[in-house]
C-alpha cells in the first residue's frame, strides 16, 4: 500500500499540508488468562495499519460498526493510550513520542467531544468550572477575564451564561453535550475528534448540535475527524468518508463519491441499510443482508477480514477465493477513483 | 404551560426551570438540612444526640453542677455523740459498737443514690457523677473525633493513590492494610500501651488513628476504582490535567460521600474502643473517661449497679447518635452502600 493513495487528499485541496496524519496505525490489547500469573493468551487486533490524513478544515467520517475499532483509533489520535505501532503526526510532529511537558501544549490544538454526554461532564463541577478548567490547566484563566471567556463560550455553544452555576445533572442530554463542545473549544483546538457526538442523543436533538458543530467549524476553522456509526449522519457533515471494518479501513472516499460508487462490498452493505424516507422506494429497493456476525478481533480471517461475511465473496471462484484467503487487499485506487480495500472491487450503485 | 413556553422562548436560552443550584450557598444548605431531618427523622435524633454531646463538651464548665473533681461528703449518720463521750472514758466500749458509731467526722458520699444535690448520684470518691459524665463528653469527643480524623485524611490519601496508581504500589500497600487488620486491633492497642508507658490522650487518639486508616483506606480505595474507569476522568486527561489535580478535583469530589459516612460511623466505636482502653485501665489516668467510671461502677458490685448504668447508657447514647446519623448519612449521599428498607437520596 502506497501512502499517497491511500490519504489521497480532497480534490480540491491537493496542495496542502495535512495537519493530522495517521501511518499503519496498528493497536493490539493483550488478553490475559486466568489465575495467578495472568499469561497474555491472545491479542484483540482492535485497530490494523490504518492510514489517513486530516485536512485543515475539513470534516473526515469513520464509520463501521460497533467494536470495529474506530474509538480505539480517536484516543490514540489523542495520546490517551499508545499505539502498538505506527504514529501520528500533527503537523509533522509525532504525538507519541512526545514529552508530558510538550503532549501538554499539544493537547490544546486536539480536543475530543465524547459520545455519552451524561457520562463525560464530572457530576460534582458547575458548569462554569467545567468549561473553565481547560483554561485553568493551560494558564489561560485570570479572575478578570475568565468568567467573560467562560460565559462567551457558553453563549457560543447555545448555553445561557445565567445557568454556568448549574451542575451538569441539571441540563439535557443535548444541553450537556453543548457543554462538552465548549470544553473542548475553549482551547482554541484546531482539530477536534467527534466520538460518536450525537449517537446517545434524541434524533430531534441531534440536528441542533450537528448544526452547531457546523456553524463552528465554519468559525473557527476546525478539522474534524467525526467518529459514528450512523451513515445519513456522517453523509451530511463529511467532507469525506472512511469506512472501517474490524480494525482495517476498507474504502476512503470523498462523502459524494462513496454514495454514488460504493466500490467495497462492506460499504455496500452499510449505504443499503440505510433507511430511505420513502415508503415506496422504501419497499422497492434491495438491501444487501449480511449473513453472520462480525468475527472476533482475537482472531480476525486471514488475507480480506470481510471475507466470511462478504456477500461478494460467495459468487467467487475457487481459485479467486483464494485469493482473498491469503493475500491482505491493499487500500488502493483500483480504477475506482478512490482507495478501496478489496481485490475485486466494482462500484455499484445502491441508492 | 405558557409560562415554561415563556422560559423557552427567552432569547439566547435554552430553558432550564428555576434551580437550586442558582441560590445563594446558604439557602442550599439550609434547604438540605431541612430535607435530612424531615425524611431521615432517626438520623435526625442521631444528630441531635450529638449536638448535645457536642454542646457539653464544649461549655461542660457552663452545663455542669460541680467540679467533677470535688469530693462531698456527708455527716455521718450512725454518729451517736453519747456513746464517742462514754468510749472516752471507758475505751472498751468501741469493741462492743460498729466504728462509725464513734467517728464523728464528715465521711465521702460514697455510691450516692439521685437526690436533687447530686441529680445521677455519686461516684466511689463522692463526686457528683452528672458533671463527670459531663466532662467525661469531652474525652469521649476528643478521642473519637481525633481518631476519626486522623483515620480518614490518612486513610483518603492512602486509598486515593494506591487505587489511581495502581500496579505495584497498590499492592504492596493493600497487603500492609490486610496485615494491619489481621491483629485484633486491642492486642494491638494493648501493645502500643505497654511501649508508651505513660499513655495520654493524644497517644491514645493517635494510636487509634493508625489503626483506623486501613479501614479507612479499603472504603476510599474501592470508590475510586469505580471513579477513576469515568469518562469525565479521561476527558480531564484530554484537556491536560496533571495526576495530581485529577486526583483533587475530580476523583476526590465524587467520593465524598462514601468518606463522610465512614467518617460519621466510625466516630462511634472510636469512642467504644477509647472506653474499653480505660477500662482495661490503659487510659489517660488523668482525665475523666466514661470506660473508666464504668469499671468504677462494676466494682462497686452486683447488688448496686446503678453507677455503672447511668454511665454506660451515657456512652451507649453517644454511639447511638452517631450511628443513627451515619446510617441516615450514608442512605442520603451514597446509595449504593446501603443495606435493605433505606431509600436512595431523599
Amino acid at each position: 500500500m502506497t501512502l499517497t493513495e491511500s490519504a489521497s487528499p480532497p480534490a480540491n485541496s491537493t496542495n496542502r499540508e495535512p495537519i493530522l496524519s495517521v501511518r499503519h496505525l496498528v493497536k493490539h490489547f493483550p488478553v490475559r488468562g486466568r489465575g495467578l500469573i495472568r499469561r497474555v493468551v491472545g491479542q484483540v487486533h482492535a485497530v490494523c495499519d490504518v492510514s489517513f490524513d486530516l485536512y485543515p478544515g475539513e470534516t473526515l467520517g469513520l464509520v463501521g460498526e460497533s467494536g470495529c475499532g474506530k474509538t480505539t483509533t480517536s484516543r490514540v489520535i489523542l495520546n490517551l493510550q499508545p499505539p502498538t505501532s505506527g504514529e501520528v503526526r500533527y503537523q509533522g510532529q509525532v504525538i507519541s513520542s512526545l514529552s508530558q511537558r510538550e503532549m501538554r501544549r499539544l493537547r490544546r490544538d486536539i480536543q475530543i467531544v465524547f459520545q455519552d454526554p451524561y457520562a463525560s461532564l464530572d457530576p460534582r463541577m458547575p458548569v462554569n468550572e467545567i468549561i473553565a478548567e481547560p483554561l485553568r490547566i493551560h494558564g489561560m484563566y485570570d479572575s478578570k477575564s475568565g468568567p467573560r471567556q467562560v460565559a462567551e463560550l457558553m453563549r457560543t455553544v447555545g448555553l445561557n451564561p445565567e445557568h454556568g452555576n448549574r451542575y451538569p445533572h441539571e441540563f439535557s442530554g443535548g444541553q450537556r453535550q453543548r457543554i462538552g463542545v465548549a470544553r473542548a473549544l475553549a482551547l482554541r483546538p484546531r482539530v477536534l475528534v467527534l466520538d460518536e457526538p450525537v449517537s446517545a442523543l434524541d434524533v430531534s436533538i441531534q440536528a441542533g448540535v450537528l448544526n452547531l458543530l457546523q456553524d463552528l467549524q465554519e468559525q473557527f476553522a476546525l478539522a474534524y475527524l467525526f467518529v459514528a456509526h450512523d451513515l445519513s449522519v456522517v453523509r451530511h457533515v463529511s467532507n469525506r468518508i472512511a469506512v472501517m471494518y474490524l480494525g482495517r479501513l476498507v474504502e476512503v472516499a470523498e462523502t459524494e463519491a462513496l454514495f454514488a460508487a460504493p466500490s467495497h462490498p462492506y460499504t455496500q452493505a452499510l449505504i443499503s441499510a440505510i433507511p430511505i424516507p420513502d415508503p415506496r422506494k422504501e419497499r422497492a429497493r434491495q438491501r444487501i443482508m449480511l449473513s453472520g456476525d462480525v468475527p472476533s478481533p482475537v482472531d480476525p480471517p486471514s488475507g480480506c477480514r470481510f471475507r466470511t461475511r462478504c456477500p461478494l465473496f460467495a459468487t467467487l471462484t475457487d481459485a479467486e477465493q483464494r485469493r482473498c484467503i491469503d493475500e491482505v487487499p491493499a487500500l488502493v485506487d483500483r480504477g475506482q477513483g478512490h482507495p478501496v480495500a478489496c481485490h475485486y472491487a466494482r462500484p455499484v450503485q445502491v441508492l | 404551560m405558557a409560562q415554561e413556553q415563556a422560559i423557552l422562548d427567552r432569547p439566547g436560552t435554552l430553558g432550564v426551570p428555576r434551580s437550586l443550584s442558582d441560590r445563594p450557598v446558604l439557602v442550599r444548605a439550609l434547604v438540605h438540612i431541612g430535607r435530612f431531618f424531615r425524611y431521615k427523622p432517626l438520623g435526625g435524633v442521631g444528630v441531635v444526640i450529638i449536638g448535645l454531646c457536642v454542646f457539653a463538651a464544649i461549655f461542660a464548665e457552663a452545663v455542669d453542677r460541680y467540679d467533677p473533681e470535688d469530693i462531698f461528703k456527708a455527716t455521718n449518720p450512725a454518729y451517736d455523740p453519747e456513746l464517742a463521750e462514754k468510749a472516752l472514758v471507758d475505751p472498751t466500749i468501741r469493741l462492743q459498737y460498729p466504728p462509725e458509731k464513734f467517728e464523728k467526722s464528715d465521711l465521702p458520699i460514697r455510691f450516692g443514690g439521685p437526690s436533687s444535690a447530686h441529680w445521677l448520684g455519686t461516684d466511689g470518691l463522692g463526686r457528683d457523677l452528672y458533671s463527670r459524665i459531663v466532662h467525661g463528653s469531652r474525652t469521649a469527643l476528643y478521642v473519637g473525633l481525633g481518631a476519626a480524623l486522623i483515620a480518614t485524611i490518612s486513610g483518603t490519601i492512602v486509598g486515593l493513590a494506591s487505587a489511581y496508581f495502581g500496579g505495584f504500589a497498590d499492592f504492596f500497600i493493600q497487603r500492609i492494610v490486610d496485615t494491619l487488620q489481621a491483629f485484633p486491633p486491642l492486642v494491638l492497642l494493648l501493645l502500643f500501651g505497654q511501649v508508651v508507658a505513660n499513655p495520654t490522650l493524644t497517644v491514645n487518639t493517635i494510636a487509634l488513628g493508625i489503626l483506623g486508616t486501613a479501614s479507612s483506606a479499603r472504603v476510599v480505595r474501592s470508590a475510586v476504582l469505580a471513579v477513576r474507569e469515568e469518562v469525565y476522568v479521561l476527558a480531564a486527561r484530554t484537556i491536560g490535567a496533571s495526576d495530581l489535580r485529577i486526583m483533587v478535583r475530580h476523583i476526590f469530589p465524587n467520593i465524598t460521600a462514601p468518606i463522610i459516612v465512614t467518617f460519621t460511623s466510625s466516630i462511634g466505636i472510636y469512642i467504644l474502643v477509647e472506653a474499653t482502653l480505660a477500662f482495661l485501665g490503659l487510659g489517660d489516668p488523668t482525665r475523666v473517661s466514661w470506660g473508666k467510671m464504668v469499671e468504677e461502677g462494676r466494682r462497686n458490685g452486683p447488688s448496686n449497679p446503678w453507677m455503672a448504668f447511668i454511665v454506660g447508657m451515657a456512652l451507649t447514647f453517644v454511639v447511638l447518635g452517631f450511628n443513627l446519623a451515619g446510617d441516615a448519612l450514608r442512605d442520603v449521599l451514597d446509595p449504593r452502600l446501603r443495606g435493605r428498607g433505606g431509600r436512595a437520596g431523599f
